[in-house]
């Protein structure tokens, strides 16, 4: 199940995985920029404006029914981010041709579509319709506002954001309002010229036919330019002498409690499966420390587990939802595993626990589709090509000593907590 | 002879195993050649079903909201205090369970060790243990799980559009139960549960993944050794109405806009084909009225009026049915009354049989990516079996629902005279208004 890589273009990648396993076929195409406050919101923004409607298919409305007639064809446009990187998706889902009742020729037909909306949008006065800009920019808008609406996320979020201040991962890949209120039709048209530039692009195919097919499909569709163009750095920040602690409050009932941590371990360095191992021994599953310390043996938390940013910025974050009058007890329970891992107190059996269980997450990768472009886009961020089963062969290598080393390693960079109002409060 | 019944379904390239185990388990074996396995463990027991009679008892048992949810959890626990996620570590498959209104049901996915991942989820569901204390302890879990339900706007404003559309059905009541409720759970109240619902011949198997039928044979001959009693469960359902309760229901939140749910109250379906083909015509009737592409959907988008946060879809969980409408829009009034307007014009002025078609080809490709994971192959297949219908057929059958019997069964099932709507408004605009 690797994947097939070739250039199409300086600047243009495709990696293709040519498989029968599934009765879709998938194609995203992944523009990689630097994460900047200035630039995000628009490309956003982009986005939406560019999936309103193409040249030949100029409303949203024809738009989709080209879509339906295309066998329900998935096409859709978000961004993202990898590490400091901002990256503007467009993702083709089809049916396979096999299963076109009418011997259609559904993926290139959709490719065509695709191609459609990257490069020929609906315009007037040769930028972009003012309409759908606007009406946009007020949806976009109201999807920033609405944030709040998800507290566990939004709690994250603003973790996030506070530990990494000053540093671009702290900027929204989705936007702020005050730099979505400065775009216009023009304005974004240059973004979108500058996009289609100047980006890092790779293209990430998932289906049955062949790399050659897809190949071509791909330059007779979508004709990128070439381009000097690598993929941004992620840089690396510190973690202050003392931790900074926010509180902030809101009418909720449960109160969301984020420790962000930093560790010097990175993905494109040979030992980063040591992270991984440690990530999953302490909170990333339900065998670990946190979920049956924290939240089962001591019942301070509902949820509470961790997750790391996969070795790009360096980040670890541990999320917990509590009640407020727990909040310290929940904090120092944390700490206090993370000590105990500190000191070594690992047994083998505890090691191999958390192996196997990476072991079956890491399998099922070949299963999805966008589990497999997301596994290798990540990687060619950091310089590594490494396949699933490749990681898993050098797991077997990491050591009891290795995960205390990733322990230690860790600082306490961030405290923060969304607290809620008590129930006594209300009454 | 073999101990399965094979069905090929040549136009979806799926094959499906099946059989009663001698137990009296009904099993499912959907191969697929994925890395990973996937089997689903259910029982048709859900927060609906709240008042039974178990062999015929004078006096029916009622249960307080929540059991189904808190008996799911209480399930993975043994008299041993081990709990069977536990078990799950030592072969690294990923397990977990839901609650649904009409259902509860207990799943892994594995790459590796299926027999014993399989001999795990079929002994620890066939062995209940409970106990005074670690139900107490369990009530303190679920508390805190009804908190955080209670901060989830999406939740609240389906909740509240169910509560508005029924009148006596229990679906109106919250699958985990309040605080209150738990409360009055006890180790026989679950036990009662378990004899009643937990029986083999009440429950089903499916697996989904590169596996064969006598694997899973192999193993429901090992753990499942003893034949299930028979035994007669009467449900106790009140009568429903065909009307609602109420129109409209509102609520405050830490929300940024508002989020809107209107409901349509359908007659749900007793004969399972029948319930197959009304579900069928209503996936193609409610995109062509309400779909992406449809002429509604862009002008009301035009308009402002909705977002692209927009979908409808129609249900039928075993004895409710409705179609649902969710939306973000700052007009909930206008946007109710352009929803039914269109509903009442689609009564007399169908679609063109272009149209139909198209929409008709979106909803057999939409059913076929669910073919694409074992998951939700599975899911699915579960979805359905739990309403007596075959998802594979119901497959095959949706490319061959016709113009005028979709229209027929559109008429019955989606009418404004059941109609109401559900609002989560923001809590600064509650304010505003009082000062």
């Amino acid at each position: 199940m690797d994947p097939i890589r070739r250039m199409i273009c300086p600047g243009v990648g495709l990696h293709t995985v040519q498989t029968d396993k599934f009765k879709s076929s998938q194609l995203t195409v992944n523009l990689f920029v630097p994460l900047r406050k200035e630039t995000a919101s628009a490309y956003s923004l982009l986005t939406d404006v560019l999936t309103r409607g193409t040249e030949r298919y100029p409303t949203m409305r024809d738009l989709h029914r080209r879509r339906d007639e295309l066998y329900s064809l998935g096409l859709g446009a978000y961004v993202h981010k990898i590490g400091e990187s901002q990256v503007v998706t467009f993702a083709l889902l089809g049916l396979d041709d096999a299963y076109a009742f009418d011997g259609m020729h559904i993926l290139e037909e959709g490719m065509e579509l695709l191609g459609q909306v990257v490069f020929h949008p609906a315009t007037e006065g040769g930028v972009f319709r003012a309409s759908y800009v606007e009406q946009e920019k007020r949806n976009l808008a109201n999807d920033i506002r609405a944030r709040i609406d998800d507290k566990t996320s939004y709690a994250y979020r603003r973790c996030l954001e506070l530990m990494c201040a000053g540093e671009p991962y702290a900027v929204d890949h989705e936007g702020d309002l005050d730099e979505l209120e400065k775009l216009d039709a023009k304005t974004l048209w240059d973004a979108y010229r500058t996009l289609l530039a100047e980006a890092r692009v790779e293209l990430f195919y998932v289906g049955s036919k062949s790399d050659g097919e897809v190949f071509d499909l791909c330059r007779k569709y979508l004709p990128f330019a070439p381009r000097e163009a690598d993929f941004p750095p992620t840089g690396s920040g510190r973690a202050p002498e003392v931790p900074r602690v926010v509180t902030e409050r809101m009418d909720v009932t449960q109160s969301k409690l984020n420790l962000g941590f930093r560790t010097s371990c990175r993905l494109s360095a040979g030992d980063y499966g040591k992270l991984v191992l440690f990530n999953e021994l302490f909170g990333a599953s339900p065998n670990s420390r946190l979920f049956l310390n924290v939240r089962e043996k001591q019942s301070l938390c509902y949820y509470c587990s961790s997750g790391s940013d996969g070795g790009l910025k360096g980040l670890l974050v541990v999320h917990s939802g509590i009640e407020r009058k727990n909040r310290q007890k929940a904090v120092d329970a944390i700490l206090a595993q993370l000590d105990d891992l500190r000191a070594g107190h690992i047994t083998d059996g505890e090691l191999e626990t958390a192996r196997r269980s990476l072991r079956d997450s890491y399998r099922e990768i070949s299963d999805s589709p966008s589990a497999l472009s997301s596994w290798y886009l990540r990687r060619m961020t950091a310089g590594v090509t490494d396949s699933p089963e490749d990681v898993l062969a050098r797991l077997d290598d990491v050591t009891v000593a290795d995960v205390v080393s990733v322990a230690n390693d860790l600082r306490l960079d961030t405290v923060y907590c969304l607290e809620g109002t008590e129930k006594e409060e209300n009454a | 002879m073999s101990f399965y019944t094979l069905t090929r379904f040549d136009s979806l390239h799926e094959n499906c195993f099946r059989w009663v185990h001698r137990s009296g388990l009904p099993v499912y074996v959907l191969p697929k050649k994925h890395s990973s396995t996937y089997a689903l463990f259910g029982t048709h027991f859900g927060s609906i079903d709240r008042c039974f009679r178990l062999d015929g008892e004078e006096t029916p048992v009622e249960l307080p909201d929540g059991v189904a949810h808190f008996l799911e959890h209480k399930m993975f626990e043994d008299e041993n205090g081990v709990d069977a996620f536990t078990r799950f570590a030592k072969t690294g498959a990923s397990a977990n369970a839901y609650t649904g209104y009409g259902r509860t049901c207990y799943l892994f996915s594995c790459t590796s060790a299926f027999e014993q991942n399989l001999e795990i989820l079929l002994d620890f569901v066939t062995h209940p243990y409970f106990s005074a204390e670690t139900v107490r302890k369990e009530q303190g879990i679920i508390g805190e799980e009804i908190d955080m339900g209670e901060d989830n706007p999406n939740r609240t404003v389906f909740r509240n559009l169910l509560d508005a559309l029924y009148v006596d059905h229990p679906v109106r009541r919250s699958i985990v139960g309040t605080r209150e409720t738990i409360a009055r759970i006890t180790p026989e109240l679950l036990y009662r549960c378990t004899d009643a619902f937990y029986n083999l011949r009440n429950m089903e198997l499916v697996v989904c993944g590169d596996v064969t039928p006598e694997q899973v044979q192999a193993v429901c001959d090992r753990v499942l050794t003893e034949v299930a009693p028979a035994r007669t469960v009467e449900r106790v359902f009140p009568p429903e109405p065909d009307t609602v309760r109420t129109e409209r229901v509102d609520a405050w939140m830490e929300v940024a806009q508002n989020l809107v749910e209107i409901g349509f109250k359908a007659r749900p379906q007793t004969d399972p084909v029948r319930a197959m083909r009304v579900s069928a015509a209503n996936e193609i009737t409610v995109q062509l009225l309400f779909g992406r592409s449809g002429e509604f959907y862009n002008r009301l988008y035009e308009r402002g009026l909705v977002t692209d946060r927009f979908g409808a879809n129609y249900g039928q969980v075993r004895n409710f049915a409705y179609t649902e409408i969710d939306a973000v829009s700052d007009r909930p009034d206008e946007l109710l009354r352009e929803v039914c307007a269109e509903v009442d014009r689609r009564r007399d002025t169908y679609f063109p049989v272009e149209d139909f078609e198209i929409a008709r080809r979106e909803a057999y490709a939409n059913n076929l990516y669910s073919f694409d994971s074992t998951d939700e192959t599975a899911n699915s297949f579960m979805d359905f079996l739990m309403n007596g219908v075959d998802y594979l057929r119901y497959s095959e059958l949706l490319p061959t629902v016709g113009y005028e019997e979709a229209w027929d069964i559109f008429r019955e099932t989606v009418r404004t005279d059941r109609c109401a709507m559900s609002v989560v408004h923001p809590k600064a605009e509650r304010k505003e208004k009082e000062a």
